[in-house]
């Protein structure tokens, strides 16, 4: 071995050393930094008006005061509600989706409908909806269920589609039963379109939340939206809408946990996701 | 009467005939080449003797085995999970599972929950892949991806073992590697194997008979038994004479 050869690392060790903490951890923070102290600022200048645009120090202050008063309620009521929308929404379109997938008849029977429902924009159903249901709990979590399906039920679909007919092939040779076969190749196989589908499926969850509380609620996140504008609050309306991206953000970064942990066998996972 | 008797009245593809008035019949511990250009149905015809092809008018003898095994859905109705009929099948790609680690691979055929860890290790050191049960797929070469699916194959214990151009997409030192594992483990077992391939070499190193098709569906065009004893050493005068007979038949056809 030449001194040359050992050279090399040795000068790329210096080079990192002298950068200090490395630049890609530091890019993800420079334009949310400069936004809010840039809106900070031109609202303590008088820039911008303080009534419509409060500066983010008063946001702040916002939250920490709805901490005080009933944020617990609100969070725990956006939230019950997606988990139940969620969980229903998504559980349908994993039985319907299988069922399409697995079954030419079921799929000549069920698919059409349902690609035709799907090109529906979901909030268009509620009208219907607060006529059949009223403004109660229901109208709010089938909405939820409504968003929540279509992403899962194209995932599982496309997922089970797109089997490896080869993987298949191997399966047959030894004769798996129908049950054996989804559960031991169609299921993993598909999995990871699944998951992508339940991603989805989960954000529009959220957003289907928001739009069902805007319409007509007395708790939740979106009830401080459309109360901090009837208010001409529009701290309260940043902070609802400060805590629907926490809430969001977690509730993904959980799913990506659940796949990462569930397709941890892919062979292009760890490079492909931040 | 053959050990494994293979007769194929018809086979169709809508209206192409791919395979036609073909019999086939290997002894115990024979190993058989098929050898023909593609598109001939050599293919076609390992799926048909695997019950992969259940639309094909033929009949499937294993002795011992009863009529489970005549073809076209005949066999479905007294078939139990994890039994391959006595037959295993080496794919052109490993196949391989890719959620699920070598050991689990190599079981897959196992009815049993959970396999026998004796088995897959006694297997996987007789493939040459000691240690690597833990493994995922993606970690393996081409080559030890083909070691863990002929395992596979042979962890339901087959006594036929089809092999449909197992060794085309590896590089020339592991594909010699490959054959010499095959004929270790046909030997040691006793097992009939009928191999597919497009590898003149191939199939006069490694089997007892070649059989060549056409590409025109119908008996075989020609069969030629390979003289000299197995185990055999590469680059034997016998084995070069008869590659050239058999070039020979080739360039007839593509002159």
């Amino acid at each position: 071995m030449t001194a040359r050869v050992l050279d090399v690392p040795a000068a790329a060790t210096r080079r990192r050393r002298r950068g200090g903490v490395p630049l890609l951890l530091i890019l993800p923070f420079v334009l949310p930094a400069l936004l809010l102290g840039g809106t900070e600022l031109a609202v303590r200048a008088g820039v911008l008006p303080a009534n419509l645009m409060p500066p983010p120090s008063e946001v702040a202050r916002t939250l920490a005061w709805l901490a005080e008063n009933g944020l617990g309620a609100h969070l725990a009521a956006s939230t019950a509600r997606v988990a139940v929308g969620f969980l229903a929404g998504a559980g349908a379109a994993l039985l319907a989706g299988a069922l399409v997938a697995l079954d030419r008849r079921a799929a000549a029977l069920f698919d059409p409908t349902l690609q035709a429902l799907r090109a529906i924009p979901s909030l268009a159903w509620v009208p219907l909806q607060l006529l059949w249901f009223g403004i109660d709990e229901l109208p709010k979590l089938v909405l939820i269920a409504i968003g929540a399906f279509f992403p899962v039920y194209t995932g599982v679909v496309s997922g089970f589609g797109g089997v490896d007919r080869k993987l298949v092939e191997v399966a047959q040779l030894y004769r798996l039963a129908p049950l054996a076969l989804v559960r031991r190749v169609l299921l993993p196989a598909a999995l990871p379109a699944i998951l992508t589908g339940l991603r989805t499926g989960l954000s529009l969850a959220w957003m289907f939340m928001v739009a069902a509380e805007l319409i007509a609620a007395t708790r939740g996140l979106g009830y401080l939206l459309s109360d901090g504008r009837e208010t001409s609050r529009a701290d309260i309306v940043l902070a609802a809408i400060v805590l629907l991206a926490v809430l969001g953000k977690l509730s993904d970064m959980g799913m990506v946990a659940l796949e990462r942990r569930l397709l941890a066998w892919r062979d292009d996972f760890a490079g492909s996701r931040a | 009467m053959s050990f494994l008797e293979i007769v194929v009245d018809e086979k169709r593809y809508g209206e192409r005939v791919v395979l036609k008035n073909l019999r086939l019949g290997l002894a115990r511990g024979e190993i058989v080449s098929l050898v023909g250009p593609s598109g001939c149905g050599k293919s076609t015809l390992l799926s048909i003797v695997a019950g992969l092809d259940k639309g094909a008018r033929a009949t499937v003898r294993l002795e011992g085995a009863g009529p489970a095994l005549a073809g076209a859905g005949a066999r479905e109705g007294d078939a139990r999970e994890g039994d391959a009929d006595g037959i295993g099948f080496v794919f052109q790609e490993p196949r391989l599972f890719p959620w699920l680690d070598v050991a689990r691979n190599i079981a897959f055929g196992s009815a049993a929950a959970p396999p026998s860890a004796a088995a897959v290790d006694a297997l996987l050191a007789e493939v040459g892949l000691a240690g690597y049960g833990a493994r995922l797929p993606r970690q393996l070469s081409g080559g030890q991806a083909q070691r863990v699916a002929i395992a596979r194959a042979l962890y339901t214990r087959p006594r036929v073992l089809l092999l449909d151009e197992p060794f085309s997409a590896v590089d020339a030192i592991t594909r010699i590697k490959l054959q010499d594992l095959l004929a270790r483990v046909a030997r040691e077992r006793g097992l009939s194997v009928l191999l597919v391939t497009h590898d003149i070499d191939e199939a006069v190193h490694l089997s007892d008979r070649i059989v060549l098709l056409d590409r025109q569906p119908g008996p075989p065009r020609a069969e030629m038994a390979v003289a000299p004893a197995r185990p055999r050493a590469r680059g034997d005068a016998e084995a070069a004479r008869l590659k050239a007979d058999i070039l020979a038949m080739f360039d007839l056809e593509t002159a």
